[in-house]
């Protein structure tokens, strides 16, 4: 209940209060106007009554007189008080035609409704007057008897007016109205001793009956008498003794000593009715003036009564009226202000918080309106700096989370980050997918996503790198020195196709609070550069092995050339057309038609010094051995093909290569023998360049006396095959890496010197490099591991003998061979162009110093016929 | 205190490479060793706080000293030094408790830098 009361709205709370207020303040309104009015109709009545009752009291007045001279009528049967008597009725009836006037004057109604009975039984008693009147002309009832008849009227009539004035609310009223009563019955018994005074006198004596009856009137006037005096005001005990008085009322109470004397009573009764009549006479005027004066007082009272309803009326009125309009007023501007607060709370609270309250008054609303206003102030304040800090953090979420975002999307390579368990961060870059051609990224173990990708071992290094990554008491770039993965090979499949990767991998720690987070790894995409590399040093190749293929070429006597060139085509060509012919699937036969062909046009190369082609050659033998030890298919014979085409295609170019060196021959012809040395001199300079380039040394060739000696042109080519020769051996062999050369205290860049003189029948070449020498005992060695010699035939042999090994057909020192030495041709075609023009040669090798050979060649003047 | 250095390479060339580096370096050359087996033992005798150790030496090879190493006093600092390009084994050594790892050829700054890092652990 009382919560219910706390929950109402502020409004009905005030209902509350103010509801029973008002209905107190109406019901207290009420009863006061009522009260008011109360007395002011009370006052109207009973002055209507107070006229009522002083004519029914004339009437009784004059019914007392009639009563008393019908009394005095009858005891002298009808003889003194026969005019008085009709005299006095004319005047009772006119009193009572007074009184019915009154009655029917209409402004009794109120009166007349509320005392009907009393008054219609006192009219019924009226109206005996008449017949009472008849029984008294006829004597036919005793003078006693009619004294009880107009007794009993009077009776009636003073109880009917007691009745009607003895309704009085106010005190002093109802107490005049008492004494009035008292004085009224005084009356009456004063009248009724008249009565019976009368008859006794009349009768001049008076019965026992009659006697305790009188007694009984006096005492009974007399006990009333003293009440009224108790309860009469001053005023009108004041007005009764000074008016009852003087020698009237000595007589009459004179001559009631006389009837308590019970003596003859010889007196006048006419003088007792006289003087009784003239005292109630006196008390009449008693009466009047109370009755009067009561009538007064209750005309001031019904003023005054309406004078004070009117008066509180006007003040309750007015007093309600200001009442109201300060509760309305107040309770107006209360709700209004809380309807205010109520509807800027409900404004802040759906965040609208440009406009403050205002709230004029200075109570306690008002000061809530200020609070109000301050703590909005407050929170715009906060809401202001939140907002401050949101569009920064947004700024920071745009322009750093949104740019990394971006860079993710756009960097090339593949970041991410590792956690402790190897774990593949949720963000990677997209490039991480395109370089492993995988979607499987996020969230995968880092090791278990290589696993595939690397070789067993490195994955080995990687998970115990990656621990250590992890491990913060391991300097980190200690760690990364160790890097398994910091270029590595990778295949990745892509629909079917395996691609080959090489990626760089790159690890960085990432701290937060000292501690190791996380491990940041780049992953870079470097095949484009890597092939590139590959490719460049192909392309560098492919420039030397042009530039060899010139050199060959000058080097080589243009009739044997083209005659080497015409018969490989030939050759060559039988390959194709045998395989073509082939149509029972004999591979094997194929293949060792092939690679006799091939071994001997490689024979051919190497003796004329066709490095280019005999390198070309020795590749497809290799090839041809490769397929020889398994099952030929079709196939595979394929490549062989591919591969003889292809030095088919370089011996084509070769021969066009001629072809325009020819011309260019023919169109400058030599005009000397010198131009061909110059240029002999030329080529040898540069393929000892191009050779040392090869083998990473350094080499400065010295031609000594060559301008004085002019090669004849028949030795023009024998001398640069030889020389060539020599000179590759020189740098492959003899001159030491430059740093041997250093360590040794030797010029780091070798020196090989080429010195022509002649006689006039021989020609010498003296060719000297400052290299290490012969090593005899790698000679002996790889002699009999070639099978050239026997160990005991090397035992017997001299250092000379051990020397000349080195000319031998297939000797190599080289474990491998390549295109510069190796396969043993080199110093064979040296000795086989010396032994040709039959010409000799001499060694002297000195260790760690140098290597030296002369060659002695006979000059011949005849010109090689060509082809 | 100076540290005290143990140098085991079992090529002569390349302990005094070594020292020659560190001859600026404030830390005190306490001996050398040429195999594994003499470097344990001198490990066991002076007690060096600094050991740089080859991997590829005869008689006993530089993870196994290492192992050695760390059983006699695990407080020692080691740093490899080696030519061995296989990362694995580099791995296995900072496993078994070497903290410094640097490649041959050795200069005097990358030296004297790895020395700093490994002795600044302790904060020393």
């Amino acid at each position: 209940m009382i919560k219910r009361l706390t929950n109402l709205p502020i409004r009905q709370k005030f209902a509350v209060i103010i509801i029973p207020l008002i209905v107190i303040i109406l019901a207290f309104d009420y009863l006061q106007v009522r009260y008011h009015y109360l007395d002011y109709s009370d006052s109207v009545r009973l002055n209507k009554a107070i006229t009522v009752g002083i004519e029914i009291n004339h009437v009784v007045h004059e019914i007392q007189k009639e009563r008393s001279i019908s009394s005095g009528f009858l005891a002298n049967e009808g003889d003194n008080f026969g005019i008085k008597l009709n005299r006095q009725r004319e005047r009772t009836d006119s009193t009572l035609q007074q009184y019915y006037n009154e009655l029917s004057s209409g402004e009794l109604d109120e009166l007349l409704t509320f005392h009907r009975t009393d008054l219609d039984q006192l009219n019924a008693h009226f109206d005996k007057i008449a017949a009472l009147r008849k029984s008294i002309d006829q004597h036919r009832i005793s003078s006693e008897e009619s004294i009880d008849r107009f007794s009993e009227v009077n009776n009636i009539a003073l109880n009917t007016v007691i009745k009607l004035i003895d309704e009085t609310r106010d005190k002093e009223v109802a107490q005049q109205i008492h004494a009035i009563i008292y004085f009224l019955k005084s009356k009456e018994y004063a009248s009724i001793e008249r009565a019976i005074g009368t008859q006794a006198f009349s009768h001049n004596h008076i019965g026992f009956d009659l006697y305790n009856r009188f007694t009984t009137l006096v005492s009974s006037q007399n006990s009333y008498l003293d009440a009224f005096t108790i309860i009469a005001n001053e005023e009108s005990i004041d007005y009764y003794n000074q008016i009852v008085q003087g020698d009237e009322v000595e007589e009459v109470n004179r001559m009631r000593e006389v009837v308590f004397a019970n003596d003859t009573l010889s007196e006048n009764p006419d003088d007792w009715y006289e003087a009784s009549t003239t005292k109630i006479n006196l008390l009449k005027r008693v009466e009047d003036y109370m009755s009067d004066n009561i009538q007064t007082k209750t005309q001031v009272i019904a003023k005054r009564s309406v004078q004070n309803f009117w008066t509180f009326l006007i003040l309750d009125i007015t007093i309600g009226i200001i009442a109201f309009w300060l509760m309305t007023t107040l309770v107006t501007n209360l709700l209004k202000n809380v309807k205010i607060l109520e509807a800027y709370t409900r404004r802040i609270s759906a965040g609208d918080m440009s406009k403050k309250v205002v709230i004029p008054t200075k109570d306690e609303l008002g000061q809530y309106a200020n609070t109000f206003n301050k703590m909005v102030f407050e929170i715009k304040k906060s809401h202001f700096e939140l907002r401050k800090q949101r569009d920064k953090a947004k700024f920071l979420y745009k322009n750093i989370y949104g740019v990394s975002l971006v860079v993710f999307e756009n960097i090339e390579q593949g970041i991410f980050l590792l956690d402790k368990e190897f774990k593949i961060s949720k963000f990677h870059s997209k490039a991480m997918k395109e370089i492993f051609n995988n979607d499987r990224i996020a969230g995968e173990n880092f090791s278990n996503f290589m696993r595939p990708l690397i070789l067993p071992r490195e994955l080995e290094a990687l998970e115990m790198f990656m621990r250590h990554l992890f491990n913060e008491d391991m300097d980190e770039e200690v760690v990364n020195q160790l890097n398994p993965i910091d270029q590595v090979k990778i295949h990745t499949e892509n629909n079917g196709i395996v691609a080959t990767k090489y990626i760089r991998v790159d690890f960085t720690r990432i701290f937060r609070k000292d501690k190791i987070q996380n491990i940041m790894v780049t992953v870079s995409d470097e095949t484009e550069s890597i092939l590139l590399q590959q490719h460049l040093s192909e392309a560098e190749k492919k420039k030397q092995q042009e530039t060899e293929r010139v050199l060959s070429i000058l080097k080589i006597d243009p009739s044997i050339l083209r005659g080497f060139l015409h018969n490989s085509r030939k050759m060559l060509k039988s390959i194709s057309e045998k395989y073509e012919k082939n149509d029972k699937d004999e591979y094997s036969e194929l293949l060792s038609f092939t690679f006799d062909i091939i071994h001997n046009l490689k024979g051919n190369a190497v003796v004329i010094g066709m490095e280019l082609m005999a390198n070309k050659f020795h590749e497809i033998e290799d090839g041809i051995t490769e397929l020889q030890s398994k099952d030929v298919r079709g196939k595979d014979f394929l490549a062989i093909l591919y591969e003889v085409d292809e030095a088919d295609r370089m011996i084509a170019e070769i021969a066009e290569m001629l072809y325009k060196i020819i011309n260019i021959y023919k169109k400058f012809p030599a005009e000397g023998d010198s131009v061909s040395n110059i240029m002999v001199i030329d080529s040898l300079e540069r393929g000892a360049e191009l050779i040392a380039r090869e083998v990473g040394k350094t080499v400065n060739v010295t031609f000594d006396n060559i301008e004085n000696v002019i090669l004849p042109e028949a030795y023009i080519n024998p001398f640069k095959d030889m020389m060539i020769q020599l000179i590759r051996n020189s740098i492959v062999h003899g001159i030491e890496a430059p740093s041997v050369r250093m360590n040794d205290k030797k010029v780091i860049m070798g020196e090989i010197l080429i010195e022509l003189s002649k006689s006039d029948e021989e020609m010498f070449i003296r060719y000297k490099d400052d290299g290490r020498g012969l090593d005899m005992d790698r000679i002996k060695h790889m002699a009999v591991e070639h099978g050239i010699v026997t160990e005991t035939q090397l035992k017997k042999m001299e250092v000379s003998q051990v020397i000349d090994l080195i000319f031998h057909e297939g000797f190599s020192t080289s474990d491998k061979s390549d295109e510069h030495a190796g396969r043993g041709q080199g110093m064979h075609l040296v000795k086989s162009i010396i032994d040709e023009y039959k010409g000799a040669y001499e060694i002297t090798s000195t260790p760690g110093k140098s290597f030296e050979m002369t060659i002695k060649l006979p000059i011949i003047n005849t010109k090689k016929v060509e082809e | 205190m100076k540290k005290r250095l143990l140098i085991v390479d079992d090529s002569s060339v390349m302990r005094r490479t070594i020292e020659k580096n560190l001859a600026n370096y404030d830390m005190e050359i306490i001996g050398q060793a040429a195999n594994g087996v003499e470097a344990v033992q001198m490990v066991m005798d002076k007690k060096p706080d600094v050991v740089t150790l080859d991997i590829t030496m005869p008689e006993m090879d530089g993870i196994a000293c290492l192992e050695e190493i760390m059983k006699i006093n695990p407080e020692t600092k080691v740093m490899i030094i080696t030519a061995l390009a296989d990362k694995l084994t580099g791995l296995i050594a900072l496993d078994r408790g070497a903290r410094g790892f640097m490649y041959k050829p050795v200069n005097a700054d990358d030296l004297s830098r790895a020395f700093d890092k490994l002795l600044k652990r302790d904060g020393e």
